[in-house]
Order: C-alpha cells, then sequence, then structure tokens
C-alpha cells in the first residue's frame, strides 16, 4: 500500500474544495475525529478572555460579536458554551440556534445566539427586543451573547426599531451604528452593551500564526517512511517542498512568508479585510495546491507529480493567488480576489525583466543565485520556453509570457531582503516597501524626510496642478470658481512641514490600524488638546498616488479616486482656514498671490495688488 | 387644490395659457440648470437687499407681486467677454506703457474709458491675469453664446448681471434668462423655509468680501452708474406643494456643508433642476389623472456591456418626456368638461360660442377669427397648436436639463437613457447623507423617497409594484453603483455585508 498522511486529508478541508463547507466550526470537528488529529489548527481567539471574564462577573454585560464571515463568531461562542457547560459537544452539535447556560457565579440565565441570520423573523422579533431591554439593563436575569454579521446586526434592529415605533429601539440603532462605524466596543447610553468586531485583527501576524501552526504541525512526521522523504530530510514531494518554503528557514527567516505578510499588512490599511477562515485557506492552498487537478494534491497526486516531474503544476507562488483554480472558483475566495489586486506577475520593470530573459548570458551570477538555482520552480521550470523564446519561437508566446509571470511572482516572494532588485518593482504599489517603512518610522517618532518631501511635493502638485518641485511647504491654491478646475493658480495659504509654535502646520500620524499613515493639519493655536484642522487617510493607494505624482507620472488606474480626495482634503482645509482667519478687517486694497512654476520646478509667486479708493 | 389665478398681463403675453397655467411662467429649454440659478441669484441679491429674500408678503388667493432690478454692468463684461486683444497685446508688447496705451486705444473706440484701471492695476500683466482668470472660470464656457449672454463665476453679490439681447442697450429677449430662476424663487419663497434659507444663501454664496467679488466691483469706474433692468416675477400656479418643501430641505442641507461656498453652486444647481424637474412631472401626472403613480427615474450605472437596466433606463426617460405632452392633451380636454363647452355647444351658432368659449379659458390668441367650422374642428385646432407650442420648448426641457446635471447620457446607436454623472452622484451624497454616513441600502432607499431614484431591486418593487426585471439585474446595478462610489472615495464598506456611503463635507458628531 502506498504511503499517505492523514494530516494532508484533514488539512484540505480547510482549503478551496467545490464542498466549500467544511471549514465551518460546526463541521471541522468530525474531520478531526475522523482524521485522528492530534492538535487541531486553534488560532487564539482574541477576545474569548475577556467574554468569559465578563460572563464571570457579578453583573455580566450583554456582547454581541460581529465580524465577516469566518472570523470565528461561531467558534467564540462554542468556546463560552463549553467553558460554563461542562462542555458537552454533542449537545451543542445539536444545533441549537438559541443556546441557553445558567452562569454558575450569578445564577443569570445566558442566551446564546450564535449566528443571528440563522433565525427566521418571527425568531428575530421575539429576540431583539429582548436583547434591547438587556442592554439597557431593564431585564437583569437574563443576559445575552449574541453573533451577527454588522450589516444583518444593523438590518435586523433597524427593522424592529421602526416596526415598534418606539424612540428609544431607533436610538439604541444609532448607537449601535456608529460604535460599529467608529469601532467603538462602548458607549455610556446603553451601558449593558459589549461591542465585539471579531475582524479587529491584525490578519499579517494571524497568518504568522497559522503558517506556524500549520507547517510545524507533529503529524508531518508521519512522513517518515515515505518514499518521496529522504532519512537527510531533503525531498522531492511538492508538498513537503512547498511547506519547506513557507518554514522558517535556518536562520528562522522565510522571505516567501515575510512577503506574504507584508502583503497583508498593506491589504489591511487598504481596508480589504481577510477573515481567518481565507487565511487558513490561503495557507493550505499554497502548500497542497495543484493545476492539474484544478485542485489540491492528496499524497498519491503528490507522487504522481514527483514522477513526472511536473512541478510547474504545484508551483507555491502561483497558489498564493489561487492559480490552481479555475478562474470562477477563484474569484469566490476573498484571499484570492485580495492578493490578485497587488498586480503580482502582471507588474514589472525593465531591470527584473531583463535578468529574466538575459539572465542567463550577460548576468549569469545573478541568475543563478535569484532563478537558476530553484530547481523546482526556477529556473529549470522555465528553461524550455526561455530558449524557444529567445531561438525566436513565436507561437506559444502565450504560454512563454504566462511562465514568465509565474517568475515573477516567484521572483516576488524569493527575493532576499537586501537586495539589487526590488521586490515591490513587481507590484502595482511600488512605494510599498517605502510605506511599510513610513509606518514604521512614524510608531518610533523618527520621521524620516526625504519620505515626506516626496510626498508634500507630490501633494503640492496636486493642489496646484503645476509641476512643482517643492516638499518643504504645501501650497493651498483655488482654481477659482467652483474650484474643481485642475489647474489653481490662486494661492490661499502656505502651510509648513515642520512643527511651528503659531501657524498651521503639516505633519503625519499613524491610524488606529498601526500601519497606516495619517496626513494632518493641525493648528497650534486651537485650544484644548484636539489642534488637528483636518486629516487624510495615506493608504496605500494614496501613498502611493503622491509618490507617483512626485516622481512625475500619473498612474491611471486608481489615480481618480486619490485626485477627488485629496482636492476634497484640500476644500476642506482652506475653508477652515479661511474661517478662523475671517475676523481680520478687509483693508481697502485687494491683495492676492498667483502662483505659478519655472523651469526649475520652483514656485514663484506674483503678487497683486489693486488699488481702490482715490484716483 | 386650486391654482392661484394667474396676473392678466401675463395671459396677454402667450398667444396660448397651456404650458404656463399647467407649469408657471416659465420653463424654458434654452435656459439651462445653471442659467436657472444665476437668475435667481439675481432676483435674490436685490429683494435680500430691500429686506424680502424669499420672504415676499403674499395676500391669499392672490400671486406675489414682485418688481426686482438687475444691473447690466457692461464696463466688466466688455473686459470679460468682449476683449479679444488683451492677451495678445500683453505677450507681444514690450513696455508696460505701451501696451496700456494700445490696450486703451482700442477699447476707447468702442466708446469706453478704462483709464482707471491703470492706477488701480499699475501693471498691465496683472490686469490681463485678472481678466484671464474671469474668462478660464466663466460658466459654461463650452456654450457658443453672445458675449451679452456670457457670466463670471458668481463668486458674489457684485458678479450677478443681466441676460441682455446683442444689442445691450435695447431690453432684455428673455433668452437664456427666460424666468425659470423667478419660479425656483417663488418656490422657495413658498416653502416655509423662506427667511432660513435667504439667511445661510446670503452667508454663504454672495458674500460681499469675496476678494474676487472685490476685483469685479473694481474692474468698474468709481462714478459707475448702472441702467438696471426692471421685471416683474413670473406666474407659478399652486400655493403650497410638497416638491417646494423638498426643495427647501435640500437647500438647507448643501448650505451647511463644511464646503467654500463657491463648491457649492455646482450641487445647487444639479438638484435644484432635478427638484423642479419632479415638479414638473408631478403637475404633468395631476393633469392627466388617472392612476395615480409618482415619477420614477430607473438609472443604469455603467456596465460594460448592455444590461437589462438599459433598457428600463430608456423606457423611463420616454415614459418620462411624454408625460408632459399628454398632460398638455389633458388640460386642454378638461374644458370639455366645463358647462361653459355644453352651453357653447348648445347655442344658436356653436363655432362661435366655442371659440368664445375657448380662447377665454386658454387666452388664445388665434389669428385666424374664422378658424375651422365645428366645434371639434376649433377645438382641435387649439389642441394641435398647443401641443407644436409645447414641443417647441417647454417639452424639451426634460431632455436637456436631465442631460446638463448628469442624469442622462446619450450614445449615438443607444439613444438616450438615465445614467448618472460622477458629479451628479456626489452632488446627491453631499445633500442626502446627512450624518456623515449612511449605510447603503439606506442611501439608496433615500435616494428613491427624495428624488425618486430607482437603482436597486427594493426600490424598483416599490416605483413598480413588483419587480420589472430579474432581481440579478438590479443587484448587479447597486454593486457596480457601489463600486464607483467607492472610487470616487464615497464609500467605505466596513465588513462583507455592510457599506456605508459617506460624506467627504460633513464630519458625523
Amino acid at each position: 500500500m502506498s504511503h499517505s498522511n492523514s494530516l494532508v486529508d484533514f488539512l484540505r478541508h480547510y482549503g478551496p474544495i467545490p464542498a466549500g463547507d467544511n471549514m465551518y466550526d460546526e463541521l471541522i470537528h468530525n474531520e478531526i475525529e475522523r482524521y485522528g488529529i492530534e492538535e487541531p489548527i486553534e488560532i487564539p481567539p482574541t477576545r474569548i478572555v475577556e467574554v468569559i471574564k465578563n460572563f464571570e462577573s457579578e453583573k455580566p454585560k450583554n456582547i454581541i460579536l460581529t465580524g465577516t464571515a469566518g472570523d470565528g463568531k461561531t467558534y467564540n461562542c462554542r468556546l463560552v458554551w463549553q467553558h460554563f457547560n461542562g462542555g458537552d459537544p454533542q449537545e451543542w452539535r445539536r444545533g441549537l440556534k438559541v443556546a441557553e447556560i445558567r452562569l454558575p457565579n450569578t445564577g443569570i440565565c445566558l442566551n446564546i445566539v450564535k449566528d443571528l441570520s440563522e433565525l427566521t423573523a418571527a425568531e428575530k422579533d421575539k429576540i431583539l427586543p429582548r436583547l434591547a431591554d438587556a442592554v439597557r439593563d431593564s431585564d437583569s436575569s437574563k443576559v445575552y451573547l449574541v453573533a451577527a454579521n454588522d450589516g444583518q446586526l444593523l438590518a435586523s434592529w433597524r427593522d424592529f426599531a421602526k416596526r415598534r415605533e418606539d424612540k428609544r429601539y431607533f436610538q439604541d440603532f444609532r448607537v449601535i451604528e456608529r460604535m460599529l462605524v467608529d469601532e467603538e466596543e462602548e458607549d455610556e447610553s446603553i451601558p449593558f452593551l459589549l461591542l465585539y468586531n471579531l475582524s479587529h485583527f491584525d490578519g499579517s501576524e494571524c497568518f504568522q500564526e497559522i503558517v506556524r501552526q500549520i507547517t510545524e504541525h507533529p503529524q508531518w512526521g508521519d512522513c517518515n517512511g515515505c518514499p518521496l522523504l529522504s532519512e537527510d530530510g531533503s525531498t522531492i514531494c511538492p508538498i513537503r517542498i512547498n511547506r519547506d518554503r513557507l518554514r522558517s528557514s535556518d536562520e528562522g527567516f522565510s522571505p516567501f512568508r515575510h512577503r506574504l505578510t507584508e502583503l497583508l499588512k498593506l491589504a489591511r490599511s487598504n481596508r480589504m479585510h481577510l477573515p481567518i477562515r481565507d487565511l487558513l485557506l490561503l495557507c493550505v492552498n499554497i502548500i497542497l495546491g495543484d493545476h492539474e487537478s484544478k485542485g489540491l494534491l492528496t499524497c498519491r497526486k503528490a507522487r504522481n507529480r514527483a514522477e513526472s516531474k511536473a512541478y510547474h503544476q504545484t508551483n507555491p507562488y502561483a497558489n498564493a493567488f489561487g492559480a490552481n483554480l479555475p478562474a470562477r472558483q477563484r474569484q469566490q475566495y476573498q484571499a484570492f480576489s485580495t492578493l490578485e489586486s497587488f498586480g503580482i506577475g502582471r507588474e514589472t520593470d525593465n531591470k527584473t525583466d531583463h535578468l529574466l530573459i538575459y539572465g542567463p548570458y550577460d548576468d549569469r551570477e545573478n541568475y543563478d543565485a535569484l532563478i537558476g538555482n530553484d530547481t523546482f520552480y526556477g529556473g529549470a521550470a522555465y528553461r524550455n520556453a526561455l530558449q524557444d523564446y529567445l531561438e525566436g519561437e513565436r507561437e506559444n508566446l502565450a504560454k512563454f509570457m504566462d511562465s514568465l509571470a509565474r517568475q515573477r511572482q516567484r521572483l516576488f516572494f524569493t527575493l532576499p531582503l537586501v537586495s539589487d532588485y526590488s521586490p515591490w518593482h513587481l507590484s502595482v504599489y511600488q512605494s510599498s516597501g517605502v510605506f511599510l517603512e513610513f509606518g514604521e518610522k512614524i510608531a518610533s517618532g523618527e520621521i524620516p524626510s526625504p519620505i515626506v518631501d516626496d510626498l508634500v511635493r507630490g501633494l503640492n502638485r496636486t493642489f496646484c496642478g503645476m509641476m512643482i518641485d517643492d516638499g518643504h511647504k504645501a501650497y493651498l491654491a483655488s482654481s477659482g470658481g467652483d474650484g474643481r478646475g485642475r489647474i489653481a493658480s490662486i494661492l490661499n495659504y502656505e502651510v509648513n512641514v515642520s512643527h511651528h509654535y503659531r501657524n498651521p502646520y503639516l505633519h503625519f500620524e499613524l491610524a488606529s490600524d498601526q500601519i497606516t499613515p495619517l496626513m494632518m493639519i493641525s493648528d497650534p493655536t486651537i485650544q484644548g488638546e484636539n489642534k488637528v484642522i483636518d486629516e487624510i487617510e495615506l493608504q496605500i493607494s494614496h501613498f502611493e498616488y503622491l509618490f507617483r505624482v512626485a516622481k512625475g507620472s500619473l498612474p491611471t488606474s486608481f489615480s481618480r479616486q486619490c485626485y477627488e480626495d485629496f482636492l476634497d482634503f484640500k476644500l476642506r482645509i482652506i475653508e477652515s482656514l479661511d474661517q478662523m482667519s475671517q475676523d481680520e478687517f478687509p483693508s481697502s486694497d485687494i491683495n492676492f498671490q498667483a502662483i505659478n512654476v519655472n523651469e526649475l520646478g520652483r514656485p514663484e509667486f506674483d503678487h497683486i495688488r489693486i488699488t481702490i479708493g482715490e484716483e | 387644490m386650486n391654482a392661484i389665478p394667474a396676473p392678466d398681463r401675463f395671459k396677454r403675453d402667450v398667444n396660448v395659457w397651456v404650458d404656463e397655467a399647467i407649469w408657471g411662467h416659465r420653463f424654458y429649454n434654452d435656459q439651462t440648470p445653471w442659467l436657472v440659478f444665476l437668475e435667481f441669484l439675481c432676483i435674490f441679491r436685490e429683494r435680500h437687499l430691500a429686506g424680502y429674500g424669499l420672504n415676499e408678503p403674499r395676500l391669499e388667493g392672490t400671486h406675489e407681486a414682485i418688481r426686482y432690478h438687475v444691473p447690466r454692468l457692461l464696463p466688466l463684461r466688455e473686459l470679460v467677454f468682449n476683449n479679444p486683444h488683451i492677451q495678445h497685446i500683453e505677450a507681444t508688447r514690450r513696455s508696460d506703457s505701451e501696451k496700456w496705451s494700445e490696450w486703451l486705444d482700442q477699447l476707447s473706440a468702442n466708446g469706453h474709458d478704462f483709464s482707471f484701471l491703470r492706477h488701480r492695476f499699475e501693471k498691465f500683466s496683472r490686469l490681463a491675469h485678472v481678466v484671464e482668470y474671469f474668462q478660464n472660470t466663466a460658466l459654461e464656457p463650452h456654450r457658443q453664446r453672445r458675449w451679452t449672454s456670457r457670466f463670471i463665476f458668481p463668486h458674489g453679490p457684485d458678479c450677478l448681471y443681466a441676460d441682455l439681447p446683442k444689442n445691450p442697450y435695447k431690453a432684455p429677449d428673455r433668452r437664456f434668462f427666460a424666468r425659470g430662476g423667478e419660479l425656483l424663487y417663488l418656490m422657495l419663497c413658498r416653502s416655509g423655509h423662506g427667511p432660513e434659507i435667504a439667511k445661510l444663501v446670503g452667508k454663504r454664496l454672495l458674500q460681499n468680501q469675496d476678494p474676487w467679488n472685490r476685483v469685479a466691483k473694481a474692474l468698474l469706474p468709481n462714478d459707475y452708474h448702472d441702467e438696471t433692468i426692471s421685471s416683474v416675477v413670473g406666474y407659478l400656479p399652486y400655493a403650497e406643494r410638497k416638491e417646494y418643501k423638498e426643495l427647501a430641505k435640500t437647500w438647507k442641507q448643501l448650505l451647511q456643508l463644511q464646503l467654500p461656498g463657491t463648491v457649492l453652486f455646482d450641487p445647487l444647481v444639479r438638484l435644484s433642476s432635478l427638484h423642479m424637474l419632479l415638479y414638473m412631472l408631478r403637475r404633468a401626472a395631476e393633469e392627466i389623472g388617472g392612476e395615480k403613480n409618482d415619477p420614477r427615474f430607473v438609472l443604469e450605472i455603467a456596465a460594460p456591456s448592455k444590461t437589462m437596466l438599459y433598457e428600463l433606463a430608456t423606457e423611463s426617460l420616454q415614459a418620462n418626456r411624454m408625460s408632459t405632452l399628454r398632460a398638455v392633451r389633458a388640460h386642454i380636454e378638461s374644458a370639455m368638461d366645463d358647462p361653459g363647452w355644453h352651453r357653447a355647444l348648445g347655442a344658436r351658432v356653436p363655432a362661435d360660442a366655442v371659440r368664445h368659449f375657448l380662447t377665454d379659458r386658454f387666452a388664445w390668441k388665434t389669428r385666424r377669427a374664422d378658424v375651422g367650422g365645428d366645434p371639434s374642428s376649433i377645438f382641435s385646432e387649439l389642441r394641435s397648436y398647443a401641443e407644436k407650442r409645447h414641443k417647441q420648448h417647454v417639452a424639451k426641457v426634460h431632455n436637456e436639463w436631465t442631460r446638463q446635471i448628469g442624469l442622462t447620457v446619450s450614445q449615438r446607436r443607444a439613444g438616450t437613457w438615465y445614467a448618472p454623472s460622477d458629479s451628479l452622484l456626489k452632488a446627491l451624497v453631499m445633500c442626502i447623507v446627512e450624518d456623515g454616513r449612511e449605510e447603503f441600502h439606506r442611501f439608496l432607499e433615500k435616494l428613491y423617497e427624495r428624488f425618486c431614484i430607482v437603482i436597486a431591486a427594493p426600490e424598483a418593487e416599490r416605483a413598480f409594484g413588483g419587480l420589472p426585471t430579474d432581481q440579478q439585474a438590479f443587484i448587479l446595478n447597486a454593486q457596480r453603483l457601489e463600486q464607483r462610489l467607492r472610487t470616487l472615495g464615497l464609500l467605505r464598506r466596513l465588513s462583507d455585508d455592510c457599506a456605508y456611503v459617506q460624506n467627504p463635507f460633513r464630519r458625523h458628531k
């Protein structure tokens, strides 16, 4: 009988296999038993300690768990159930929509709604008013733990509030809405509610943990004895190879895992949230993805691929983008569409493509070190197609372009931290590296002025519609008329970029996700704590926009939104500053500054004065 | 509710009183939404100064009698719109004094003395810069209108002036200021919120101290005396209507945004016209009678390939366009229900009596006294005349305005249909999203409730009393809108089933 590892079969259930419902918390348990998995993959829920502590307290509050599907809402409910109920998994599995437990400390009845969307309209109509009363503490004999998608929750609450025509319920709806959007967990107007959004976690950290648990799982030991695995640990099994690529090498560093983590950080800054379920799926697909079967490897398939040396079918760098799946299926998974949006494989620069195409002939050293040395997915996989191309074969051009894209993807994930080649030039957001660096530097309080300089230069060019080469001051200029003209030649305000004691100035801080920079205009003369006049979040797309504009180009794909956002930002600041300076007595003469730009890119000002009065 | 009787002087001016009786005096296709707004500002400016801004006294059952004056400001307009050589002189002549003297010579040939500008500006280049600024920011620059019908941006009260015929010393011909602005003024007056809005308009839109307003003023000589144009505000039939209140609500919402006043013009122009179009459609439906159907605009959000929504958007436009003509027909035919009509038919000479009845009822000035013969041909003569007249101007308003405000698009072969422009979408978000944000589906619901705009399935169900096509088409339409708003920076997704439309100009408390 051929060798097979049941861990592989188990992991498949987290991956993108057709019956997509098998990674639901409700079902994964059967699989754990079936495959004899000793250590289940478990991501410690971020809020469970607080949740349990709350229900153990003298005066427990009600808790609503929200978050994107796949972030573990049901899982959290089950843990609470097990904690207080001594954990009879069988009973939980009976699938009660609303489970009741008497809390041992207080005797209060805890109602667990493990998924609000499972309830019928009539059931919701019964539960929600009670929950609404409980959060106001009108009924303290009961307390609730409710899991719900945020949209669901808001819609149901609003509907019942409307139907009851009770103003209080509607006020509560408004409060909950505000808490969700502003990402707040408590509000004094409904004191007995805690709102935990399970989507608020750092996906990149969570992914690291998932990769660790999967790649370091003890049951990989069951591979021992498999003919594909040599005694010295070397292997020709694609599953083991892919697992090794994700694992820490001896120095504890895997460029593959590092780049994936960075991509997930960027996605977070772009507000593209990947739930835990998708992160699991991503990790499993990287290791098990198989193009030939349009799905996932089993041990038997892995053996076939190894025997026929068909490693191009199991390329983990392509699997990361779901390339093993048919397009229709791929599009269903957020993990793939999110990573796909970085354009890795399509984007490139001349330097990298030159290495990939002519490297074997004119830069052997770099080519071997970066591409040639990978006998499974690098040079070997690509040699024939390249050879044909260089010899002028054009019939299979599409195929060649495809393998070139694969090599770019591979390079993106394998380039060492220090290299003459930039991985980010192989993505849509070329400034990603700088972006991440900028965020880290802001966090540590040492803001690098060259980056600021570039950003402000991009901003000035956007604000004025001229190729200004100045990043030391921000020039707020108007185009006149309705303010939306491309060229703004009347200077309203100049704002310093370094901290100033009297005048408004531009500076940077970090947004609450601890990744995204905030560009702020503050006025030191405002009384009180908050001196910010206005701010704009520089998500990666906005950051990239400013950066590219500063470098003299304008990327069309996302320039539109960014341009509009910065224009609105400008208009708001001008309005705020206008209001602050309105008290000044207007002189009888009219003065204003026209702004223009000279051949060197320096802004030039023409003071225009119109004398009114006696001639 | 009965219409307020129209003052006779208006009836005297027209050949048949039908369009005006239904919608007011008057809607006119040459007057674009911007010009409606500008005409409004001209009226408002003077009435506000006099203390009556949007707060005009009206005796129960009678129409307001509002006389207003609008300046001609010819020197300013000559400088900006009838001054073709200034840039050339600036570019080609060397010394400053050379420039001044050549330019002043040229203009004095037209009978104007602009030498005072030399003292005010000192350098010729500064004057050229300022003139260029006003030219660059002029309204509707792509329209090839006579120079006396071109307008500088309304930076403040001193930038407002009358529309004039080719010979600017003659009386206005009412082609571009065709009284649409007067109707807008009356609607806001009768909305019940006039004084509040007047205060906001004065504060936000017509600032004396706006620097560009002061510059415009500085282009006039010190001793300038204006021969103002005097007019009486036109006729709006109904004293109270829901549309007036809705219009006022929109104005209040927009005027309270945290934005420079000049930026508010664009959304105000678009949405005021949208409200006025809704007024036209609702009035039309009332005239037609029968089943009470609220108007609807089914919007297709641009898609890469043709969708079912395109068909519906096209049909919806056709229906709305036709409704004004049907209203005219119904309005005329209602005369046959009048006892006067039956009395006329029973008269000794029915043709004479009928002619008399109809000319009286519709202020019909038929050129041929011997028109028709029997009563029914006289009647159809009147009807076809009124329809023809309607088709010339009022019928075209819907098409013209919807295109101008970005509610329709036209494409060769595909025709014209409702599909929103980015600017209109932004204006709608600025108006509707009050608390700084609104849940996406709720936003769609509000679009329907406020503006009869149908984009998604639930609203389609309400508008049609059932889905007119399969639900998926509407779901995709809404998804495209979401995507579009996202790229405009107006939408944020919270999770897989929850998105919020954001108003970038209103921060939530």
